[in-house]
């Protein structure tokens, strides 16, 4: 008995306290649901207001160039060289620019009187040399342009991601022999390949796609050969193994699903890409030919009268400059909500 | 020492069938170009033409002007062009390769310099609105059609306030100011993003607590310490870089009516004109070959933990 011992009725009543158990475990209990990977990153995806915004964006770009395809406010195509080079006319609007008048030397001047359009008769953004209307061809030209994007992003997404996967997942000879491939391919300028491809084939949205697609697909088979490496020697594939599950189901089931992500990712940012292609190649003269639009046909019709009209051109570098921004914010934010640690 | 041989003697030899299949398959797309090098075609008899073909050794068999053609190559011999007056190719590009070269410098100089500045005061006040608006301007140097902000130069420097001139190539540097700085806008946002996100780990990394502990200045910490960290990696991006900026110097020098070899290429194509095609393509295809080439050695160099052994697993 080294120590002496405290007589326990010696400590004050008040030091005691009834222990509410029942609270203490309701603390303890997960109230929240159980988030799955997709909840998490639209919930951190939603935060992100400039991808919020540019999402709308372009969806609202979307669902305007479907719907041009029944409602345009003339013929895209329809000439009427009478009325060529009209200024924008709103109805309803009267600041100068907008309302019919251009400027010839230092006088505004109702071009629509001049050119003795009859009244009632819009054209919102103005008409190009044969009379075209500009707004309708805007429509016509960035459906086209989307077209010839998801078009492209498509096929690179569907070569890329089974040449990834079986190259990634394979391994071995096959890796290495599938690799060189790549890294020779990867040599190879883009530009060039386009280029050649758009001389020997007939022009059109085919072409344009297919010498995209030529060498667009390498990035996204990198991407998702990396990733299946990381995932090869994970957890669940070896118990997918264990359990004696065919290789093919393995890389089907159990890694494709969660390639998804990089795979989005990576799209999104093909879409812009493809689309600033179609219309460089418009604009040095190997894309869409005539009378078909696409916005870099615009971009460079506008660009030959740009010095006195360069409304033409605005236009349509707004558009695709928009939708370019869009997709850039958008990705940058869906990279952001997929994978945190990436945050840049 | 071997290794490097090793590594260096396989990395060429991947560069030379790069080429090689490069210059095969332009050689045959060309020849199944629609339309023929000659522009007036129906008013020159057949006799004439074939004059014409034999000089350019265009009757004889595919096969042979094949490998004729890769004999040249191998000589530095690219044959001669149909269009520019019967120059030898290899002229034609020598007399336009300066602009091209002087405008991809000076681009790549300037837009990686801005970019890297942008990107280190980004990461710097990472989360306030300097940060916000620096990635606006690199989302917008990313987004906007290099031809577009081109043209909107010329707008605003040249034809309103005509401080610089509109195009050509002869007013000395002064003519290199507007197209350098429309074509440094796509490596000036791609060095932006990627420094900006380098820079934002090194400066939450421990040696840069302990600088910030013994009462380094900010700016100083990122000078000292964040940029050399920060900027090395750049180089890994320099290949796609590099890349995007051959697209981007065709419009740019059509535009500002540059006589580069973007320009000539084209309008070689526009008119059909194959050999000097085919020298152009295989000239751009060794650039970027060359390029992606140094920039894998130097990321050996300076990052030790990339085994030089890499490609060997097998």
């Amino acid at each position: 008995m080294s120590e002496p011992v405290r007589p326990i009725e010696k400590i004050p009543d008040h030091y005691f306290r009834l222990h509410h158990s029942e609270k203490a475990y309701e603390n303890e209990a997960i109230q929240t649901k159980s988030v799955n990977f997709y909840q998490d990153s639209w919930r951190r995806l939603k935060k992100n207001k400039g991808a919020v915004a540019s999402f709308v964006v372009l969806l609202l770009i979307l669902f305007i160039s479907i719907v041009s395809v029944w409602i345009t406010p003339h013929d895209p195509n329809a000439q009427e060289v009478r009325y060529s080079f009209l200024p924008p006319k709103i109805p309803g609007v009267s600041i100068n620019g907008f309302n019919g008048y251009a400027k010839q030397g230092d006088r505004w001047v109702d071009v629509y009187q001049q050119k003795q359009v009859p009244s009632g008769s819009y054209y919102y953004l103005g008409t190009d040399k044969f009379g075209r209307d500009l707004l309708s061809r805007l429509l016509f030209g960035t459906r086209i342009s989307l077209l010839i994007a998801f078009f492209a992003a498509f096929l690179d997404l569907t070569i890329g991601v089974a040449y990834g996967l079986t190259s990634g997942w394979i391994g071995g000879k096959v890796d290495t022999v599938m690799q060189r491939i790549l890294e020779i391919i990867s040599g190879v300028p883009t530009l060039v390949v386009v280029v050649l491809m758009l001389l020997v084939f007939p022009p059109g949205i085919v072409s344009i796609v297919m010498a995209m697609v030529l060498v667009g697909w390498i990035t996204m088979a990198r991407v998702v050969r990396g990733q299946t490496l990381q995932l090869k020697n994970q957890e669940f594939v070896l118990a997918a193994k264990v359990l004696g599950q065919s290789p093919l189901k393995i890389a089907l089931g159990e890694i494709f699903p969660n390639l998804s992500s990089v795979i989005i990712i990576q799209t999104m940012f093909t879409i812009p890409t493809a689309i600033f292609f179609e219309a460089f190649l418009s604009f040095i003269g190997l894309g869409m030919r005539a009378p078909s639009a696409s916005l870099g046909t615009l971009i460079n019709d506008g660009y030959q009268t740009f010095r006195f009209y360069p409304h033409l051109m605005w236009y349509p570098a707004l558009v695709i400059s928009l939708i370019m921004i869009s997709f850039n914010i958008f990705a940058d934010g869906l990279r952001d909500a997929f994978d945190p640690k990436m945050k840049g | 020492m071997a290794k490097w041989i090793k590594f260096i003697g396989k990395r060429i030899i991947y560069m030379l069938v790069t080429i090689l299949l490069i210059s095969s398959v332009t050689f045959f797309l060309m020849q199944k170009l629609p339309g023929s090098p000659y522009g007036n075609e129906e008013k020159i008899t057949s006799a004439q033409k074939k004059v014409m073909n034999e000089r350019y050794g265009l009757d004889k068999p595919v096969a042979e002007q094949y490998l004729l053609y890769m004999a040249g190559i191998a000589r530095g011999d690219f044959g001669i062009s149909l269009q520019f007056g019967d120059q030898p190719v290899g002229k034609i590009i020598a007399a336009r390769i300066g602009p091209s070269v002087q405008l991809g410098i000076q681009a790549i100089i300037l837009g990686t310099v801005v970019g890297i500045i942008l990107g280190i005061i980004s990461a710097m006040f990472q989360n306030t609105w300097i940060d916000t608006s620096t990635s606006l301007t690199a989302i917008l140097g990313r987004s906007v059609p290099n031809f577009v902000f081109a043209v909107l130069l010329q707008l605003i420097f040249a034809i309103h306030l005509q401080w610089l001139p509109i195009g050509l190539w002869d007013q000395g540097f002064y003519s290199t100011v507007l197209p350098t700085i429309a074509l440094s806008f796509a490596p000036m946002a791609d060095a932006a993003r990627f420094v900006r996100t380098e820079m934002i780990d090194v400066l939450h990394s421990d040696f840069i607590e302990l600088a910030r502990a013994t009462g380094i200045g900010e700016w100083e910490i990122a000078a000292r310490h964040g940029l050399r960290n920060a900027v090395i990696p750049l180089i890994t991006i320099l290949g796609p870089m590099v890349a995007s900026l051959l697209v981007g110097s065709l419009v740019i020098e059509k535009i500002f009516a540059v006589p580069g070899i973007g320009e000539q290429f084209i309008k070689s194509i526009l008119s059909n004109d194959y050999f000097t095609i085919m020298g152009l393509t295989i000239l751009y295809s060794a650039l970027l070959v060359a390029v992606i080439l140094v920039v894998d050695i130097l990321y050996v160099l300076i990052d030790p933990r990339i085994r030089l052994s890499e490609g060997d697993e097998e």
